[in-house]
């Protein structure tokens, strides 16, 4: 009996619902990536020497390619040589995008933060005898976050309305 | 047929339900660690080793080592914390506790000991040291890390440093009982994700 008075309609509402709210998800993960994004440098590009690994362009953004400098090992910091900056940009690089130390791999990119191809661990020496200042705040990821909120109390709400209706109907 | 979409608007009606909850938890409870094991000399294991004892004894106890601020308003649990994988003190897994930076000195002993908390949430409201800016001199902090063991410690420097500044003396002052609590200041870096400065409160140790 139930069944039968069930609104065929309902269910497309419904459908609505979820479609608006799956959008809304997505732009809000679209906000929350852009604002997490690191893009300093073309994409395949840690620094502006040499060419882009994805696409082959110069990473510098001219037409021709800065070559590697030497005294460098990674991007980071100045030539042990020539003092020049290691990035081949007119400010040395502290640190690649994506990361706040030389240890470990990068937020944005996932590359290991000491500009080489493996990742350096954190450890103890006459040089370190402490570690890097915690990071302890959230606040920027909360334009986003609050957008999901929002997203999937509009749903639930909506879910609740209509299951009112229906059981209303009963 | 109508059952069964009724079936599936139910559930998912529940399942909308549960991403809600979660989101609301994962935004203003929980907080993202990336707590790793590094390499460490001797000494820090040790110490490392007897803060966790400290906190498996206060579990047996029925206890939690708790941080208390009177000026402040706070009143919270101490979690260990170590060390991420970026070399950096690491951070409790919510945003209501603070955390002690277990291969460190425990609170009440000689040297500094460090305590961390966040300023603020997934959602940007103020998370337990979100008022941590407004102590002043003078002002008493409490630590007990046993059950019935209260440690009054008094606050003499309010400092602000660069996030990537060298933490020699903020982690290694050793002439006295300190005890250090760090958090979030200035504006927030989004390319490095992080905030530019950290306020640092030295607090030396007195008789209660």
């Amino acid at each position: 009996m139930f069944f039968k008075k069930y609104n065929f309609m309902n269910i497309k509402k419904f459908v609505s619902y979820l479609v608006v709210f799956v959008f809304v998800l997505a732009v809000s993960g679209f906000v929350a990536s852009k604002t997490e994004a690191y893009v300093s440098f073309p994409v395949g590009c840690s620094s502006a020497i040499g060419n882009s690994i994805s696409s082959g362009n110069p990473c510098n953004g001219t037409s021709v390619a800065t070559q590697s400098v030497s005294g460098c090992a990674s991007p980071i910091g100045t030539s042990t040589t020539s003092g020049a900056n290691c990035s081949g940009t007119s400010v040395p690089m502290q640190y690649l995008g994506g990361c706040s130390s030389i240890y470990g791999y990068s937020f944005s990119t996932n590359a290991p933060c000491n500009g080489t191809s493996v990742a350096s661990v954190f450890t103890y020496s006459s040089d370190t005898t402490s570690p890097g200042l915690p990071t302890t705040g959230a606040s920027a990821l909360s334009f986003g976050n609050m957008l999901l909120i929002l997203s999937s109390g509009l749903f639930v709400l909506g879910a609740i309305v209509y299951t009112s209706r229906r059981a209303k109907k009963i | 047929m109508k059952k069964n979409k009724f079936k599936i608007i139910i559930f998912l009606s529940f399942l909308a339900f549960a991403i809600f909850v979660y989101v609301i938890a994962r935004l203003t409870y929980y907080a993202k660690t990336d707590e790793i094991s590094v390499p460490l000399p001797e000494d820090k294991i040790v110490l490392g080793y007897k803060n966790t004892l400290i906190q498996e004894k206060a579990k047996l106890d029925n206890f939690s080592p708790l941080l208390t601020i009177p000026s402040l308003n706070i009143n919270t649990k101490i979690q260990n914390v170590g060390i991420t994988r970026r070399g950096n003190m690491s951070t409790p897994n919510n945003y209501v506790d603070v955390g002690l930076y277990k291969y460190g000195p425990t609170p009440g002993e000689k040297g500094s000991a460090v305590i961390a908390g966040h300023v603020d949430n997934g959602i940007g409201t103020k998370a337990v040291f979100g008022n941590l800016k407004n102590i002043k001199e003078g002002d008493q902090i409490y630590v007990e890390m046993e059950k019935g063991t209260k440690i009054q410690f008094v606050v003499v420097s309010i400092s602000t440093y660069d996030f990537d500044a060298p933490t020699n003396e903020i982690f290694n002052q050793n002439d006295n009982s300190y005890l250090k609590l760090i958090t979030c200041g200035g504006t927030w870096i989004p390319d490095l994700r992080t905030h530019d400065k950290r306020i640092v409160i030295t607090a030396v140790k007195s008789n209660i």
